[in-house]
């Protein structure tokens, strides 16, 4: 698999000698995280995915008119959603997981002129450096007072213990936690040239391909990001050769 | 040259995408079906494995219990009886470190003399240095009754005959003491007997009475009972709630999958007022559960108004409730039930008690000669805090 990522590299670093272009830039956007688990039997619960931010600066060394190298640096929120459903509706926790990353993919380009497609794929690393989870939890407590009469029906968790807000930051778990994550990546979009610069919209595809835990336990069940990016941004041209 | 990249690009990603664990499939252990003590065995680890609420503290390697016990559990047969008496004795030695003093595993065969459910606390219990029996109910109910309390005291049987509450003011002094055997109280003031309702009321109405020097709540022996008895209670002391601690419970079914600390808190009840004179709860290794955890709320009372005195309880302070709500808790296989915690608990200082017990602020520990001559010392240590 190794080889036949370094084979297309070494196609596409062999495309055109003699064109070479470094470009960086800003770019800032959207990330729509799912993460991928399974709830097994454990009952009235579901993940659902959330939106957070992703801010970088991207490194783009064109090797052709039709290829380029892209890399940089990004801080990318991958966040995620477990909630209670049914009777036991509004109890949830909001994870937001904040990850810095460093892609590395080749890009492709197509069209005319200053509008151009392009496409491109590559792998990604990243560091979880911190976590924050917001939500409602229910108490085991409950006072006898709060909960309904002898003969009254109830529908909610609510009607039976208090519930609290909570909002606090994640204390990582040494045993537990796996902070390094890596994956692979795919994009797609479009940009316009200027003379000093061209902006760009695009969409990535981010897939990790390590669990957010470590194998810590008999019978685990993996949580894998799976993240989409919708970002803009802008790419300076720092020298070029031809 | 493009078509070739577009190809590789996508027999790369083909392959990446392949490139995930797989999920395990994992049943719900009351929904098993055995057929053997290979499968028994399978239930009753992975219901451990996912519900278990202490994995973060516990000491047991759950993983070599598995590794282990698996290959002894697919020799034995159903249908030998003296199968299942090796498997009891293969359960004691894996759960026999498990710090949850609520676990109790009660399976179908029972060696004979062998205690008829396993509990490690239970155990932990008899090699306690200070070990001694439970005081039976009849020295609350007739000793202290007798001894220590007033004229204007009252005492109460439950339908079973059974002693139940005593209420009264310690003699010659105007120090309110209950004695509460178990945590059914609400279920006692609103459903008991004539005589625990009275006894009841005599309570709710003494400790309004502005003249009162303390409170002495005895819960020796008590192994605790319903939760909402805790507000039901302590809720008669307070004007405004206030928290004692935390609990947390699972999040799913990762060893290490936890919600985050939700506040525990007590209530006030309707009616009550604001007690403001010292509370001291008497406990001994025998005072469980609901019991630790109301000694806990007292040391967590307003204005630092709570002692505790006695000895190092029992350590079951995780509550138990319902696993469908909280995803951990107890669980039954085809051939035994678990009986464990859902929940874990940590007072305001973050500090768990589970397993170990809750120190007392005086240690005072059980004095059989005196209790002989009928003299309570542990009593009298608690009516002496008030001088």
């Amino acid at each position: 698999m190794s080889k036949l990522a370094l084979s297309l590299l070494c196609v596409v670093l062999a495309a055109a000698p003699g064109y070479s272009q470094w470009q960086i830039g800003l770019q800032g956007g959207v990330a729509r995280n799912q993460l991928s688990t399974e709830t097994a039997y454990f009952t009235y619960t579901r993940y659902l995915p959330q939106t957070g931010l992703h801010i970088g600066v991207p490194v783009r060394y064109a090797i052709a008119d039709w290829a380029a190298i892209r890399t940089g640096a990004e801080l990318t929120e991958k966040n995620y959603r477990q909630e209670r459903t049914g009777f036991f509706d509004g109890l949830y926790q909001n994870t937001r997981n904040r990850y810095l990353t460093l892609p590395l993919g080749v890009e492709f380009s197509f069209g005319v002129k200053r509008w151009k497609g392009y496409c491109g794929f590559g792998g990604y690393a990243a560091y979880w450096t911190d976590s924050r989870i917001q939500g409602r939890g229910v108490s085991v407590f409950a006072s006898p007072e709060d909960q309904p009469s002898d003969g009254d029906q109830y529908t909610s968790i609510s009607q039976l213990a208090p519930v609290s807000a909570f909002r606090e930051n994640y204390v990582f778990d040494r045993r537990k936690d796996r902070r390094f994550e890596a994956g692979w990546t795919t994009s797609a979009g479009v940009r316009y040239a200027f003379p000093a610069c061209q902006v760009f919209l695009e969409a990535q595809y981010r897939y990790s391909l390590t669990d957010q835990q470590k194998n810590y336990m008999l019978l685990q069940i993996p949580r894998y990001n799976q993240t989409i990016l919708l970002t803009t941004g802008v790419l300076f041209h720092l020298s070029a050769s031809h | 040259m493009m078509k070739y990249c577009c190809f590789g690009v996508m027999l790369l990603l083909g392959l990446l995408t392949g490139c995930r664990k797989e999920f395990p499939v994992l049943e719900d252990p009351d929904n098993h079906i055995v057929g053997s003590f290979s499968a028994e065995f399978e239930t009753f680890w992975q219901g451990m494995n996912n519900q278990y609420v202490f994995w973060d503290r516990d000491p047991t390697d759950w993983d070599a219990v598995y590794r282990e016990y698996k290959p002894k559990f697919a020799e034995l047969n159903l249908y030998r009886e003296e199968d299942h008496e090796k498997a009891y004795y293969y359960y004691r030695d894996m759960t026999a470190n498990l710090i949850d003093a609520h676990f109790t595993l009660s399976t179908q065969v029972v060696p004979a003399g062998e205690p008829t459910s396993l509990s490690p606390a239970s155990q932990r219990n008899l090699r306690r240095a200070d070990w001694h029996p439970p005081l039976p109910e009849s020295f609350f109910f007739d000793s202290i009754f007798q001894q220590y309390l007033g004229d204007d005291s009252y005492r109460s049987k439950d339908a079973s005959g059974n002693p139940s509450l005593v209420a009264g003011y310690a003699r010659d002094r105007a120090i309110l003491y209950l004695r509460l055997p178990r945590f059914n109280l609400r279920e006692t003031a609103l459903t008991g007997t004539d005589d625990e309702r009275l006894v009841w009321q005599y309570f709710v109405d003494a400790i309004k009475n502005p003249q009162a020097e303390g409170l002495i709540l005895d819960l020796r022996g008590n192994g605790g009972g319903y939760l909402e008895d805790l507000s039901f209670l302590l809720g008669q002391l307070i004007t405004k709630p206030y928290v004692f601690g935390a609990t947390r419970y699972k999040s799913g079914p990762g060893r290490l999958d936890y919600t985050a600390w939700i506040p525990a808190q007590v209530f006030p009840q309707q009616g009550s007022q604001a007690f403001t004179k010292p509370v001291v709860v008497l406990v001994d290794q025998y005072s469980a559960s609901m019991s630790e955890l109301t000694a806990v709320a007292v040391k967590a009372f307003p204005g630092g108004l709570g002692r505790v005195v006695g000895e190092t309880t029992w350590g079951a302070t995780g509550p138990v409730g319902s696993r469908t709500m909280f995803n951990s808790g107890p669980f039954f296989t085809a051939a035994s039930y678990v009986y464990m915690a859902s929940h874990q608990f940590r007072d305001t200082r973050q500090l768990s008690y589970e397993g170990k017990g809750i120190g007392p602020d005086a240690a005072v520990p059980q004095d059989g000669n005196a209790l002989a001559q009928n003299v309570d010392v542990q009593l009298e240590k608690a009516i002496q805090l008030f001088q």
